[in-house]
């Protein structure tokens, strides 16, 4: 029953707003290219000399080695495709439905590890950040359309040592969780329900609360070499992440 | 009298039939729905992958973020890329700005941005970051999008030859069915 009508919620929604207003997010480990990190949401990312880009239910890899774009996969899942993130060789992907997981050892050919699937959660845009053997994710519900059913607003933790069969090992509900990175042991989660950047301790893996950080809608993060930079709707603001619990800010753009 | 009155009444009655019958076959169209909906907006073919550098201007939209080096980019939806020298963290510098029409998302790699616009796959190169050039377009690798997101209502349907479609406009519609001659 649950399937029947999680499965009709994500058919209402198949055509929803994934282009207009998902913030797509990747994590700052992930994204580490050389030297370029992007922020967590993203549909679109390199590794080496590949580029993969996410299509609602496609992921489509080009060849970028020889200075062409030459279409080498195309990888068909279900529709609901939102962000991706590269992470020790490993594709991790957010959709609508949960969290997909690729290998990439042939890099031309990504290869599908697995794929978790929650009934409960229909969320939008799905940053994956990682850490070790452990994956971040925020979901957020879609109010008001098809009922809501059960569905929560959350982070979710999941250990992904065996990349076969991920486990989810924590949920936290949160308000309106947007893009989330990471900075040594500390995750830095967007919460642009309750207008603040939540900072958890992830030294066991599991989130712990650790201090909260106010700023009117947070949309996403980039952590790097002691300063993280979120972004709002208007701009962005830098800040001082070296002493986690004295966290200041420095500088900022508004318009 | 009886008897003139009733052919009167049979041509009378022929005439609407026969009325009735020319008005339905040569009726290709009847209104289904007339009220207010949801109209695409469109950007015209052209536009797409037409891309190039204007004067910092104003954010107000931020989407997809990436930091390189000392220079930060974020994405105004479906506007283009803003850049920004974050070389010094307590001043960020606006540079320029990237137009990109239709643009959602992009990543970079070494001298090379690729983005979207609309449907189509760009990939420019910004090693002069107040000259960007187009070097390749893949057209078609991403889906138009022809429904209004979190919408049941009614909208007119996305006519692909009028472009692609940047937004939807509320509008008093016409939605009309046809019958196939």
């Amino acid at each position: 029953m649950l399937r029947i009508v999680s499965t009709l919620l994500f058919l209402c929604l198949v055509y929803s707003c994934a282009k207009e207003s998902v913030d797509n997010f990747n994590g700052t480990n992930g994204k580490n290219n050389s030297n370029g990190k992007s922020g967590s949401i993203t549909r679109f990312t390199t590794y080496n000399d590949y580029l993969y880009v996410l299509d609602h239910n496609k992921i489509k890899t080009y060849y970028t080695g020889d200075g062409n774009l030459t279409l080498t996969s195309t990888v068909t899942t279900d529709y609901g495709l939102e962000t991706i993130t590269i992470y020790d060789g490993t594709i991790y992907i957010g959709s609508r439905t949960g969290l997909y997981i690729l290998d990439i050892t042939n890099p031309s050919y990504p290869v599908l590890l697995s794929k978790t699937e929650r009934s409960d959660i229909f969320g939008r845009c799905d940053p994956v950040v990682i850490k070790g053997h452990y994956a971040y994710s925020t979901v957020k519900t879609i109010v008001n359309v098809c009922g809501t059913l059960n569905t929560i607003s959350a982070l979710i933790t999941y250990d992904v040592s065996n990349k076969h069969q991920p486990q989810e090992i924590d949920v936290k509900t949160m308000e309106m969780p947007n893009g989330l990175g990471i900075y040594k042991n500390l995750l830095f989660v967007c919460d642009e329900g309750d207008d603040a950047i939540h900072v958890f301790d992830i030294s066991n893996n599991i989130p712990v609360p650790f201090v909260k950080v106010s700023i009117t809608n947070p949309r996403d993060v980039i952590c790097h070499n002691g300063k993280m930079i979120v972004s709002t709707p208007d701009g962005f603001t830098f800040y001082d992440i070296r002493d986690p619990s004295n966290i200041r800010m420095i500088g900022k753009i508004q318009t | 009298m009886p008897l003139r009155d009733s052919f009167q009444t049979g041509i009378t009655v022929a005439a609407v039939l026969i009325t009735v019958l020319i008005f339905a076959g040569c009726r290709k169209e009847f209104p289904y729905f007339r009220g207010n909906g949801l109209r695409p907006i469109y950007l015209s073919h052209d536009s797409l992958a037409v891309v190039y550098n204007t004067a910092p201007r104003p954010i107000t939209n931020t989407g997809p973020i990436y930091l390189k080096d000392t220079l930060l980019f974020l994405t105004e939806k479906l506007q283009g890329i803003h850049v920004f020298n974050v070389m010094d963290s307590t001043n960020p510098v606006p540079l320029t700005f990237i137009r990109i029409p239709a643009v959602t998302d992009f990543t970079i790699s070494g001298s090379f941005m690729y983005a979207d616009s609309g449907p189509h796959l760009v990939k420019i190169n910004i090693s002069d970051i107040y000259q960007v050039q187009v070097v390749d377009v893949k057209k078609n690798v991403f889906m138009p999008v022809l429904f209004p997101s979190n919408y049941f209502g009614i909208f007119e349907c996305v006519d692909p030859d009028k472009g692609f479609v940047i937004g939807w406009d509320t509008a008093y519609i016409i939605v009309r069915c046809t019958i196939s001659q």
